[in-house]
């Protein structure tokens, strides 16, 4: 695998608090060069992005109801609906999860259906975060088909916000999510990736985005890698 | 030391370290907060309505907390959930200011969102803290934040969102010594305990958030029976 394909898998991301939109712009110009899939910001730097990376290969992805997804339907909706309309591509929705284990399925539908319908309308790409270190196995099943029914396009691990995590996101995650899965449903492991060697094994796992906010660092440990022909293992 | 009965109406209580409840332990940790009378129970957006059904008729009160932990949602975003927090019953709403732009020098936007968002909250006869994000300032910027706040009339100000940010005596006392009672100041961010409390309160602190309110309760010795 080579820089370039492995940084076309990557979500470049800068969700941290604070960040100047001179930094945004930076990051983005960086994130350009370098070939990755996205840029993954807060909603408020998505015009400063939009205006960086317009015309480019990589795309402008923002989050919804990030990091704690505990919004009502209809501002999960709004804001995705803002978003788009500023120039965002791709859309990572924090499901409700509070919802989902409440088995408030009225919640999950408006929002889910309202989120991707939305995203989908704007020739945007929809993915959805089921925050997988806070469910059972079970769960994780459960709202993966849930998000698939309702036409995500990816199922994203996690926030990788760690404030509120027990664990990063595991390979066992991703084989899990891919055994369920339709093969045309991407999977997008996020979460305390910091190495190449994590994000390989993600991508062998059967990932098929990975959210970083190390991407430079870990396209840079490829070259100390042996070669990688075959990830079906 | 001060007594339970003492602190309680100065406390906002939140859930705290439990990450996506489900609706039974809000329901449950809201009922807890009941008897002791503590200033506010925080909820998250989506369960504002339901805390408050709670709430309401106990004559207590339901805070929640808008652009948060990030504050990275757009001013039209910020306003649109604003707006349904209200619809739903919240008393209080704790908004973060737009710490990105006021980081990138863009005070005016910052200040313009800011009067946008307290505009909504006054009008419908709501309090409004700006949560400033003490922990990412300097000490000038923290004293412009609050000189921006006390401009637009704001009431109330909260140090830092929770999850990880620890406020400190000195950032309290800042802006109490160059302010004095222009503006009230909630201590906001790693605060565990009745000694804690104690020292925050000390320092001039007008209130306290805490995700630990019931275990601080029975430090102060309360058994559920302060209500007034």
């Amino acid at each position: 695998m080579t820089r370039k394909e492995l940084a076309a898998l990557i979500d470049q991301t800068a969700l941290g608090s604070g960040l100047s939109e001179e930094y945004i712009r930076s990051f983005c110009r960086e994130a350009m060069a370098e070939g990755f899939a996205s840029v993954c910001i807060l909603p408020n730097m998505v015009p400063a992005a939009a205006q960086v990376l317009s015309g480019s290969a990589t795309k402008v992805c923002t989050v919804i109801s990030f990091p704690l997804g505990m919004d009502l339907p209809e501002t999960k909706i709004f804001e995705t609906g803002d978003a788009l309309q500023k120039g965002a591509q791709e859309i990572d929705l924090v499901l409700n999860v509070g919802a989902f284990k409440s088995g408030d399925y009225s919640a999950l539908e408006r929002e889910l259906s309202g989120v991707i319908g939305a995203a989908h309308a704007a020739g945007a790409l929809a993915k959805v975060i089921i925050e997988t270190p806070l469910l059972t196995s079970r769960q994780i099943h459960e709202a993966a088909l849930l998000c698939e029914g309702y036409g995500a396009d990816i199922v994203k691990t996690s926030t990788g916000y760690r404030p509120i995590l027990p664990r990063s996101t595991s390979v066992e995650d991703v084989k899990l999510l891919r055994s369920i899965l339709r093969r045309e449903t991407g999977i997008k492991a996020a979460g305390g990736i910091r190495s190449v060697q994590d994000a390989l094994r993600m991508l062998a796992a059967g990932a098929t985005r990975i959210g970083a906010s190390c991407g430079v660092e870990i396209l840079n440990g490829l070259a100390e890698q042996p070669p990688v022909r075959n990830l079906s293992v | 030391m001060r007594t339970a009965t003492g602190v309680a109406p100065l406390i906002d209580a939140s859930i705290g370290a439990k990450p996506a409840p489900t609706i039974e332990e809000v329901e449950q940790f809201v009922g807890q907060t009941v008897p002791f009378g503590f200033a506010v129970t925080l909820a998250e957006p989506y369960y504002i309505k339901r805390a408050a059904e709670i709430l309401h008729p106990a004559g207590r009160k339901v805070c929640t907390v808008l652009s948060y932990p990030l504050a990275g949602m757009t001013r039209e975003s910020k306003l649109f959930q604003i707006e349904r927090a209200l619809c739903d019953g919240a008393d209080e709403l704790d908004v973060s200011m737009n710490l990105s732009a006021f980081l990138s020098g863009r005070e005016e936007e910052t200040r313009d969102e800011m009067a946008e968002c307290f505009a909504l909250v006054k009008g419908r006869g709501r309090l409004m803290k700006m949560i400033y994000f003490a922990d990412c300032l300097s000490q000038e910027q923290q004293k412009r934040a609050a000189s921006m706040a006390i401009g637009l009339g704001i009431p109330f100000l909260k140090t830092n969102p929770g999850f990880g940010a620890v406020t400190t005596i000195e950032q309290v006392s800042l802006i109490k010594e160059a302010f004095g009672g222009r503006i009230k100041v909630m201590a906001s961010g790693g605060i565990r305990t009745a000694a804690q409390v104690e020292r925050m309160l000390d320092a001039g602190a007008d209130r306290i958030a805490t995700s630990c309110a019931l275990g601080i309760m029975a430090e102060y010795g309360a058994c559920g029976e302060v209500s007034q």
